[in-house]
């Protein structure tokens, strides 16, 4: 269960998308977002999804690997598509049930609402499989940098250390979890409520270790006379190539692309 | 009834390329009572090993049996072999975390559905097992010394009342009185009639506390013999990479500057009778 979660990991290779400066590929998955959620007909995801797929070809990531970050949120996709299925008021009823009913602009809701979600996701897991952390968190701060958000450098080392220390914390998790096993505990018995209060052996040591860690950590950040962002250089300065020109020019093309369909397109079919 | 292993092999992630074989038709016996020995280098296969005496890991191949009861995946006698097999892993201060020392020990206990009079009976006995005080009872464990939260944790699994236990480096992160005195209450632990197998790098604690040692390589069961009789191939130990007791080394040292060193000294305490005897002889 644990070994599903994607979320940050890399997925080390020499293609074009991960050579590419990351301050390039944030600023191409926002204008990416920004298409996604332009799209109004369902055709229009038919060419997002097309870039996705080529997105995912090109990066020499197995597409498995690439999907698997979906796995996990598959409740939340059941829900949004339900949810959409049953509360959209507007529409032609075509099944009643009570309270309940499905329109046919329900249903077309539901399932640009999932698409759009799975799609999303499928980017946001490329951006992290095919960049390091350390040069994730870099192009961040400085994107971040550029809007003049406050903090930047801060924000950036948090997500930093939160990133490094996602795979350490699951595996204590699973430490723990053979602990507590190991003294009778049962993790997958009994109703909700016995399964909520079985986490409490796993929650409680796992708090004290990660406050024990980032104490660790604060004191040997500060040894090696860490002071935040002010006045600090970098090993690998960020430099913009060719090549990034040329992909925010391709994620700017889609952009266009859907912004022409939804404003343009439509008054001339 | 002994827990058995046969012929078992175990390979972490298995058809992928980070495929890792751990064990290798490994076969032990551990009988009840018995005080045995493990030792073999980090990534050796220990800690795949002992998970497999308790259930925490199935073998892929092979045959594991505690009492004679299987340990395979959806066995109803899990529950059972978990509470006979006790199993202390390494750092185990690290898994508390009831309000109180009492409590916390009485987890086991409780989860095996035991009533409140004799989830208490089982606590203090527990505590008494380690010499821990019985003012700590109200105590919280995360108040206590480093020493201290290791015996309540270790208690923690003695409260089940189990007939073997497996220790994953119990002496590591101890200063060396503390060593002394977990080695002293395994030892006695050992003589009230619980089966102990000890897992450890440290050649010093293991010489001074079992008969038989068993050493795993890359997988495989290296040996299996008297403890004197393993530690006397200190040469093949070295070549392994693994380390023979300090004593033991100065014996080899006696001896090649030509003096008659026995060499299955173990103790310090046999250092200095051996080295006396020799220099008498001299």
């Amino acid at each position: 269960m644990l070994k599903d979660i994607t979320v940050g990991q890399y997925y080390p290779g020499q293609s074009f998308l991960h050579r590419l400066d990351p301050r390039a590929k944030i600023i191409g998955l926002a204008l990416y977002m920004t298409a996604l959620f332009l799209v109004r007909r369902l055709a229009g995801f038919g060419y997002v999804a097309v870039f996705t797929v080529l997105l995912i070809a090109s990066s020499g990531v197995p597409p498995k690997v690439a999907l698997k970050g979906i796995k996990p949120i598959w409740p939340l996709l059941a829900f949004t598509l339900v949810l959409n299925f049953f509360l959209t008021p507007a529409g032609e009823v075509l099944w009643r049930w009570g309270a309940l009913k499905v329109t046919d602009a329900g249903i077309t809701r539901g399932i640009f609402m999932t698409l759009r979600l799975v799609l999303l996701l499928n980017a946001t897991a490329l951006l992290t499989l095919t960049t390091t952390p350390i040069r994730l968190t870099d192009g961040l701060e400085r994107v971040m940098g550029r809007l003049r958000v406050p903090m930047a450098h801060e924000l950036a080392m948090m997500m930093t250390i939160a990133l490094r220390f996602i795979p350490t914390l699951i595996e204590e998790t699973e430490r723990l979890m053979k602990a507590q096993t190991a003294r009778g505990a049962d993790f997958e018995r009994g109703g909700l409520i016995a399964r909520a209060k079985s986490l409490i052996p796993l929650l409680v040591p796992l708090f004290v270790g990660a406050l024990r860690r980032a104490d660790d950590l604060a004191t040997a950040m500060e040894a090696r006379c860490y002071r935040g962002g002010e006045g600090r250089t970098r090993l690998r300065p960020l430099r913009y190539q060719a090549r990034d020109g040329a992909a925010l020019l391709l994620a700017g093309g889609l952009l266009a692309l859907t912004v022409a369909d939804r404003y343009w397109l439509r008054w001339l079919n | 009834m002994p827990i058995v292993l046969e012929n078992v092999s175990y390979t972490y992630q298995p058809g992928t390329p980070f495929a890792a074989a751990a064990l290798r038709e490994v076969s032990l016996t551990v009988k009840s009572g018995e005080l045995v020995g493990l030792i073999g280098h980090t990534g050796s296969g220990k800690s795949t090993l002992i998970q497999h005496c308790n259930g925490l890991l199935f073998p892929q191949a092979g045959r594991v049996t505690v009492d004679g009861l299987p340990v395979a995946p959806k066995s109803k006698d899990l529950r059972e072999i978990r509470r006979k097999v006790g199993l202390v892993f390494q750092y185990p201060e690290q898994q508390l975390f009831e309000e109180t020392v009492e409590l916390d020990i009485a987890f086991g206990p409780k989860s095996l559905g035991l009533g409140e009079a004799e989830t208490r009976r089982r606590t203090r006995w527990a505590m008494g097992m380690v010499e821990l005080d019985e003012k700590l009872a109200g105590a919280s464990p995360f108040s206590l010394s480093g020493g201290e939260k290791r015996r309540v944790a270790i208690a923690g699994v003695l409260a089940s009342r189990p007939k073997y236990l497996i220790l994953d480096e119990p002496c590591a992160g101890l200063d060396p009185q503390g060593r002394e005195e977990m080695l002293r209450q395994l030892r006695r632990l050992n003589e009230k009639g619980l089966a102990i197998l000890l897992v450890s790098h440290s050649m010093d604690d293991v010489a001074r506390l079992v008969r038989r040692l068993v050493v795993i390589h890359q997988g495989r069961i290296l040996y299996d013999d008297p403890v004197r009789q393993v530690f006397a191939r200190a040469a093949e130990m070295a070549e392994l990479g693994l380390d023979v007791p300090e004593v033991m080394k100065l014996m080899l040292l006696l001896r090649e500057k030509g003096l008659p060193a026995r060499q299955d000294i173990l103790t310090a305490e046999e250092g200095q009778e051996e080295i006396l005897r020799v220099l008498s002889h001299a």
